[in-house]
């Protein structure tokens, strides 16, 4: 069962129990009358849709700037005012008795989702108008239904994520890195390309989303090494064998003549030349190696941080982050396996479709490695 | 071929004058709101009748001319005698009554200013058609421009009553259902809003509206149902057990 708020002065009045006779028949709906009681309810309780009227009482109908309408202030200060607030995931729906169409675009650039506009004899020009917006009210609640559950989710993931940062990570730019990277993810993820920029131009929020979220596993291992990016080794041309110390003493080897093998372990004692302790053997037989980008670097480091780190097995890290790597070397949007870059379309419909699973997947698995 | 007779209380007709005609008293009391009564008492006519004529003048002040919001009320009110020929008998003149703001009513088809003689009256009763097709009327009252009433203090109001009840209508909800709703209900007898839902009427439109919302909600319950699992279902790798 969904959670409705509907703020309107005149909920009381009878659109309350219109809204629950036609549209919201088997939904739980709340509703706030005053601003007041708007925002000590967005306070405290998460909702499913909020219904917000645009002006309350008398005092907000000989105000002429949108600025100073309720329902602006409280979409700005209570709604969308930051990440962290309760309902800044929830989609929001002007409902209103205005048509005036700049009104409507300064909501949605305030971060409203779409409005209903309350029929209005004066604006009601014939009977399809009002086919037309009662079909679009009901079209917009099925699909702020389906946005609020995918942005809930994905909002949940990533609080859950920057509330575990503070003990995981301890370079604060780092921290600082990721928090921001996740909020541009959620950004990206969630802004609505027209159909034009997805049909014409490919371009897919999801993938685009995907590829900054796979971005913050490079500040993970930035942070987890000692002096990150410097191998140990030689490197004389083509690379022989790599070797990155972590900040727990960890060192990991990635030896890279025939062998299918990479090793990780406890460094025994830093004199010694080689390095001993537990040796874990994990199979990169099928491992893509890019010598555009060197992105082997990440997927060997994010391995070693997970072995040694995270203390988990290798099928662990096969099952959990062998598809993120894969699913990322199919995107093509920026650098990709030297398998795929040249000779897979951009974007294909299939990649498409997945990448929000995909979003969803990485965002679990950063919970895991860095909680 | 009915006719309907609806006399003032101060009339000096008779009910024998019009025997082969159904013959109504206004009993109209300043107590009560004006649209509210008329809106009663239109309602409690249930026959269909070709012919229904009425009085330019009733209640306590004749200059209101309350015939002609009476004969808009009829119009506006679904039933069987919706269309029927109206003539309004009085004895004032076109130029006393243009500034009523329902004058436009005798612009409307089938409506009639006649004189209050009782040969005249006779004479039209033996109309034996209706003037108006039931639906045209729809097209009829869109000739009319009425001004919202004075008491809804401001456009946010009239937005609200009329809003909620488009509302209620297109999702084929019943209002009486709804304790809330009783001072909508009431509004709703106000002669501009029913002016506004007999020019609206979506009764046309009402299999095509619920056959859209049928599409909607089969299109977003495909959705939420997500994919079926069926048979053995095959664990992750990480909850397999681990290999010795």
């Amino acid at each position: 069962m969904k959670n409705i708020l509907l703020v309107d002065d005149e909920a009381q009045n009878g659109w309350s129990d219109v809204l629950k006779v036609t549209v919201f028949k088997d939904q739980k709906l709340d509703y706030a009358e005053t601003k007041e009681d708007a925002r000590e309810k967005l306070t405290l309780q998460k909702y499913d849709l909020i219904l917000l009227d645009l002006r309350f009482g008398q005092d907000d109908h000989v105000q002429v700037d949108i600025e100073n309408f309720g329902g602006f202030e409280i979409l700005t200060s209570c709604i969308r005012n930051e990440f962290a607030s309760v309902n800044f995931a929830t989609p929001v729906m002007i409902f209103t008795a205005s048509n005036k169409v700049w009104h409507i675009y300064t909501l949605l650039e305030r971060g409203a989702d779409d409005y209903y506009i309350k029929e209005h004899p004066t604006t009601m020009r014939d009977l399809e108008f009002s086919r037309a917006n009662y079909k679009r009210l009901l079209t917009s609640i099925t699909e702020l239904n389906e946005l609020g559950r995918k942005r809930s989710t994905v909002w949940n993931l990533i609080m859950s994520i920057q509330t575990k940062l503070s003990e995981s990570i301890d370079n604060e730019n780092i921290k600082s890195r990721i928090r921001d990277k996740l909020r541009v993810g959620y950004a990206t993820l969630f802004s609505k390309p027209n159909l034009i920029e997805k049909s014409v131009l490919l371009k897919s929020n999801e993938i685009l989303a995907y590829i900054i979220l796979w971005s913050i596993l490079e500040e993970i291992a930035k942070d987890s090494f000692q002096d990150s990016w410097v191998r140990i080794g030689q490197y004389e041309g083509n690379m022989i064998a790599n070797k990155w110390i972590f900040k727990n003493g960890g060192i990991l080897s990635v030896p890279m003549d025939n062998s299918d093998d990479i090793e990780v372990g406890i460094k025994y004692d830093p004199t010694e030349k080689y390095w001993f302790g537990k040796k874990v053997r994990v199979s990169s037989k099928n491992w893509e190696y890019s010598k555009l980008t060197g992105r082997i670097d990440l997927s060997y480091q994010i391995t070693g941080y997970m072995l040694l780190c995270k203390r988990m097995e290798p099928f662990i890290i096969k099952a959990k982050f062998n598809p993120l790597r894969d699913f990322r070397n199919k995107t093509a949007y920026t650098h990709s396996s030297i398998e795929s870059i040249f000779q897979e379309p951009l974007s294909t419909s299939e990649i498409r479709d997945e990448a929000y699973k995909k979003c969803l997947e990485m965002l679990k698995f950063l919970e895991e490695i860095i909680g | 071929m009915k006719n309907l007779f609806i006399a003032d209380n101060s009339s000096i007709s008779q009910k024998s004058d019009f025997e082969e005609a159904d013959y109504r008293v206004l009993e109209y009391s300043r107590e009560n709101s004006l649209d509210e009564w008329i809106d009663k008492f239109v309602c409690e006519i249930h026959d269909d009748y070709t012919n229904i004529f009425l009085p330019l003048c009733f209640g306590a002040t004749l200059t209101d001319f309350l015939g002609l919001r009476l004969a808009l009320h009829i119009r506006c009110t679904k039933g069987k005698f919706q269309a029927c020929n109206i003539f309004i008998y009085g004895s004032e003149s076109l130029k006393q009554i243009i500034k009523n703001e329902f004058f436009d009513v005798l612009k409307l088809p089938g409506i009639f200013l006649i004189d209050y003689s009782l040969e005249e009256i006779k004479k039209y009763m033996q109309l034996e058609e209706k003037q108006v097709g039931g639906s045209s009327i729809q097209n009829d009252l869109d000739l009319l421009n009425l001004k919202v009433p004075l008491h809804l203090f401001d456009n946010h109001s009239v937005a609200n009553i009329w809003g909620m009840h488009r509302l209620l209508d297109l999702g084929g909800a019943d209002s009486k259902t709804v304790q809330s709703l009783s001072s909508i209900r009431n509004s709703l007898s106000n002669i501009f809003f029913k002016w506004l839902l007999a020019k609206n009427d979506i009764e046309s439109l009402r299999n095509q509206v619920v056959k859209d919302a049928e599409e909607i909600f089969k299109s977003y319950k495909y959705k939420i149902e997500g994919p079926k699992v069926v048979g053995k279902i095959d664990l992750p790798e990480s909850k397999k057990k681990r290999p010795e």
